[in-house]
């Protein structure tokens, strides 16, 4: 991982996307983040510039999280992705899971956020 | 009013509930930084007239809101509910107070259909990992209005049969009063019941 991470994250809320904003600063990790607001702009995105990690919402107008993480996958195999939901159902873990992406339930704590930036 | 489920069912029904807004609380503890206390969950089978006595009764006047619909192996629609009249000072309390007036007032929708988003996901998630289902939830929508337009809101279906699960909570620092309910359809309850029995014979079947 480079020292400063490029780091996009895509949720549609606005609230959530400053909550999480908040919540980066205080990792201690070196970050440059990125916003947007449903998969279309993430893919937009990814096809001009290259990130780091990605922290996608689940649940989001139009594409789902896991239906936008499959669609990264497809030209970026190995980038860290990190699934971020209050839908903790374990249905939903799984298909993360078979994506190699990271599960972090809503509220988010800083704790396990900081883990998953770090590792 | 028919009686769809068993005692032993409806026993489980409000312990599942228990435990889903259990999360809830604890997510909204976490959002909130204050106690969140919470009343033990009313299920009442109903129909839709019996419901909107119940919540002219229970509500205040004027409301604000988020409502999620959700499908799976049962089907309705949630509601987290707050007086209006305290809407933004419950997003203060989850933006944070560095942001100013017009800010907070303008993310003020946004704000309340994620909380609602959490605590609502937060509870059915709950409810379908503990019967071992899947659910799926809608995007939150934010609403305002009095109990009749949050009812029309809920309940799109004038026959409908519904289980009306009603749980008050509170928090304690700030005396500000909340409502979560949830209208299940039980016009096509067959998933649900065969959920809960499966539940209760696990639950049997360890205890002996």
């Amino acid at each position: 991982m480079p020292q400063v991470q490029r780091l996009l994250l895509v949720d549609d809320s606005r609230v959530a996307r400053l909550t999480l904003k908040k919540l980066l600063q205080n990792t201690g990790v070196e970050l440059e983040i990125h916003e947007a607001s449903n998969a279309d702009e993430a893919l937009q995105l990814f096809s001009e510039q290259t990130f780091d990690r990605a922290l996608i919402d689940y649940n989001m107008p139009g594409r789902d999280g896991i239906e936008l993480a499959h669609e990264i996958q497809k030209t970026q195999p190995d980038l860290p992705m990190i699934l971020i939901t209050a839908n903790i159902q374990d249905a939903i873990q799984e298909k993360a899971a078979q994506l190699n992406m990271k599960f972090l339930g809503k509220p988010v704590d800083l704790e396990q956020l900081t883990q998953l930036i770090k590792s | 009013m028919r009686n769809l489920f068993s005692d032993d069912e409806q026993e489980a029904i409000v312990e599942l509930m228990n435990l889903g807004v259990g999360r809830a609380a604890s997510s909204l503890s976490r959002l909130v930084q204050d106690e969140v206390l919470l009343s033990v969950p009313k299920v009442e089978f109903v129909q839709l007239e019996t419901a909107e006595e119940t919540f002219k009764e229970l509500l205040p006047k004027a409301l604000a809101g988020v409502t999620q619909a959700f499908e799976g192996f049962i089907n309705g629609k949630a509601a987290l509910i707050f007086p209006e009249e305290r809407s933004l000072e419950l997003v203060r309390i989850v933006v944070g107070n560095e942001l100013s007036a017009s800010e907070i007032s303008e993310l003020e929708q946004d704000t309340l259909a994620e909380l609602g988003n959490i605590l609502l996901n937060s509870c059915l998630a709950s409810l379908a990992n503990l019967l071992k289902r899947e659910i799926n939830t809608a995007l939150p929508e934010a609403y305002s209005g009095d109990y009749q337009r949050m009812l029309e809101v809920l309940c799109d279906q004038q026959d409908s049969l519904i289980m009306l699960v009603q749980i008050d909570f509170s928090l304690r620092q700030r005396n500000l009063q909340g409502y979560l309910v949830f209208i299940i359809d039980l016009n096509s309850a067959t998933g649900f019941h065969s959920a809960l029995q499966d539940y209760l014979a696990d639950l049997l079947g360890n205890d002996l």
